[in-house]
């Protein structure tokens, strides 16, 4: 019998958001390096080569990840130039759900 | 009309689809896909590429390079020389079922490099389509390790994992089985430090002394574009070849969509259509 | 590799379907038919399908690949196709099945929405063993997914989204409406077909059937275990697993697959 693969829940804790992008993105896009070579500031598009495939994998890890959901008309490059960008759209969201509890 | 067709290349036994018009054929394609693509390209084009072509009167093969589709061989250990060796094997296998002389190569991506060492070793191949291909390795820059070259990653992350992933290991923080994947996904075993898709031979010096005729395509949108660019039209100015070079307009490296798919396929025939009444090669 | 393996064409719902056959080796104990995912996911996924035929071939089971009609090297046009006439093509493949191992246990094998499909057409199978990797539940929301790409695609284009999926959805609904789906045509009549698909209103697919999650941080999700206790409760012997990897259909290069050949491979082994 193969047991069912158990996944551990990460604690996020005090973890930056950027971290935890860098950590998504490398899982999710299956990235061969460590998620800390990656700069807050780097060019996704440049660095990591983005394409419609991978984009759309990031939007559904961070949905998956921060329990958020992309509208429609928040398909924005400038959201995905960067981890930081990323980061920042998930605060924005996050404090957008908060306000409106 | 179409049909199912297998040949033997290096004992491999490798499968495609032969297409021939309505009537006798007097030029050939062989349409070559991507590195991790198959015969019938990303959607359907190299597909909807050939019917296309049938149409107009060529003869067509597509078919799976080693490793790849339906093909034998194994996936990792597929390198550029031998899609190489599989598609000279291809040329051969059309001109002999299609009883042709002229056959065009039209490859996308890293087959359109595959298409360039083949019309290096085949003086008979005169005329290339070379859809968003891409500089050799050789010609890659170190500081584009990050970028769509991931085997050159695997070593890297190979002497990584033994440090800083036990580490994550023995404090709980990694799901083995996932890191497990990550590090070793891309095909499987890599062999030793070798880069799959470099060739043996300087291909490039090879296509300097090319005297036949290359249509280059790429999209506007697709950022390996600029840099493929700026490699081959130098080149080509530089060493004489007979070249033109075009841009889709807002296509990404796939031609993603009806529109730019079709405008390439109307692009490619009517330059393969305007080869015909160039002379037959030497015999 | 023996040369146990050759390409076949037969008649479709529109015109001749190409596949190919694996023959049992040495001794066969069963023959299964293999139907495959949704526009570009077939493309990403079809070496995955060779290794999986390859190894039920080396355990004794024939293999029949196909292309649906109006896809891969099959005739037809894509933006032709309906969903009836894949669940023909199914049922015309199934037929070559039981021509070439006649008196066979039939099982069916599919990814996302051709596992879906495969489950549609089972009724007439009566089959013995169902692999479903990675199913989808409900076309509904696999094409408002499906329909992101759309989005995003134009993003990367544009710099940001330039229509909504509802309006996407209103145009694939009215008569001749049609999407460009990254090159593929889809039109309003197989969307209207294929979204209407729920696995829920369908009984178990076989007699025994595995369901198999595939996603970077699997879990077997409420929804799929909710599908297998309703099988259950049918008779049918089921049993979920979740693996660790890429999503196999969606990705731009090849991945080592043999940990789900092997995961299926033991569950068969187990199922037999």
């Amino acid at each position: 019998m193969i047991p069912a693969t158990i996944m551990k829940e990460v604690t996020v804790g005090e973890q930056r958001i950027e971290d935890k992008v860098k950590e998504m993105l490398v899982e999710r896009l299956f990235l061969k390096v460590e998620p800390q070579t990656i700069g807050d500031d780097d060019v996704l598009a440049d660095t990591l080569g983005l394409d419609s495939v991978s984009v759309f994998e990031i939007v559904v890890g961070l949905e998956e990840v921060y329990g958020l959901s992309f509208e429609d008309e928040e398909f924005d490059m400038a959201v995905f130039r960067s981890v930081r960008s990323i980061a920042d759209f998930v605060r924005r969201k996050q404090e957008e759900q908060r306000a409106s509890q | 009309m179409e049909k199912p067709v297998a040949f033997l290349s290096d004992g491999l036994r490798l499968y495609g689809v032969l297409g021939l018009p309505p009537a006798p054929a007097s030029r050939g394609v062989v349409l070559i896909h991507g590195w991790s693509g198959y015969r019938i390209g990303p959607h359907q084009m190299l597909v909807e590429t050939a019917r296309h072509l049938e149409a107009r009167g060529f003869a067509t093969l597509r078919f799976d390079l080693r490793g790849r589709g339906d093909s034998e061989g194994e996936d990792a250990e597929t390198d550029l020389d031998g899609m190489i060796a599989d598609t000279l094997v291809a040329v051969r296998f059309l001109r002999e079922m299609a009883a042709v002389r002229a056959v065009a190569l039209l490859g996308i991506c890293s087959g359109a490099n595959v298409a360039i060492g083949a019309a290096t070793l085949e003086p008979d191949i005169r005329d290339l389509v070379l859809w968003s291909v891409l500089p050799f390795q050789p010609q890659v820059r170190k500081s584009d390790h990050l970028r769509r070259t991931r085997f050159f990653a695997i070593e890297y992350a190979r002497r990584l994992f033994r440090r800083e992933t036990w580490e994550k290991l023995r404090t709980g923080r990694v799901d083995f089985r996932a890191v497990r994947w990550a590090l070793f996904s891309g095909g499987g075993r890599a062999v030793g430090r070798r880069n799959l898709k470099d060739s043996r031979r300087d291909i490039m010096a090879a296509f300097a002394g090319f005297r036949g005729r290359a249509l280059f395509v790429h999209g506007d949108k697709d950022p390996d574009a600029a840099r493929a660019r700026a490699v081959f039209m130098p080149f080509c100015r530089a060493h004489g070849l007979n070249a033109q070079f075009h841009l889709i307009e807002g296509a990404s490296h796939s031609y993603y969509s009806l529109a730019w798919k079709q405008r390439l396929i109307t692009l490619t025939t009517n330059w393969l259509l305007s080869c015909s009444t160039s002379p037959e090669g030497p015999t | 590799m023996p040369a146990n393996e050759e390409l076949v064409s037969f008649p479709g719902a529109q015109g001749p379907l190409l596949g190919m056959w694996h023959a049992a080796v040495p001794s066969a104990r069963g023959a299964f038919l293999f139907c495959h995912p949704f526009a570009e996911e077939k493309k990403c996924s079809h070496r995955a399908f060779v290794h999986m035929a390859r190894a039920l071939a080396a355990a004794g089971y024939y293999v029949l690949r196909f292309d649906f009609s109006g896809c891969g090297d099959s005739a037809g046009d894509f933006a032709a196709a309906t969903c009836e006439a894949w669940q023909q093509d199914i049922l015309a493949a199934a037929e070559l099945l039981r021509a070439r191992a006649p008196g066979m246990d039939v099982g069916l094998f599919g990814l996302r929405l051709g596992a879906t499909l495969a489950c549609t057409a089972s009724g007439s199978l009566a089959p013995k063993w169902a692999i479903l990797w990675e199913p989808i539940l409900e076309g509904e929301a696999y094409f408002r997914e499906s329909l992101r790409r759309v989005l995003i695609k134009q993003m990367m284009i544009d710099g940001r989204s330039r229509t909504r999926r509802d309006e996407l959805l209103r145009q694939l609904q009215q008569g001749e409406g049609w999407v460009d789906l990254d090159g593929f045509c889809l039109r309003g009549t197989l969307y209207r077909g294929l979204s209407a698909l729920r696995l829920a209103s369908l009984g178990p697919p076989a007699r025994r059937a595995l369901l198999l999650r595939i996603a970077p941080r699997p879990t077997i999700g409420a929804e799929l275990e909710q599908l297998a206790a309703g099988w259950r409760g049918a008779g049918a012997e089921v049993v979920t697993r979740a693996i660790a990897a890429p999503a196999i259909w969606n990705r731009l290069e090849l991945d080592d697959v043999s940990p789900l050949v092997a995961a299926t491979m033991s569950w068969l082994r187990e199922a037999s």
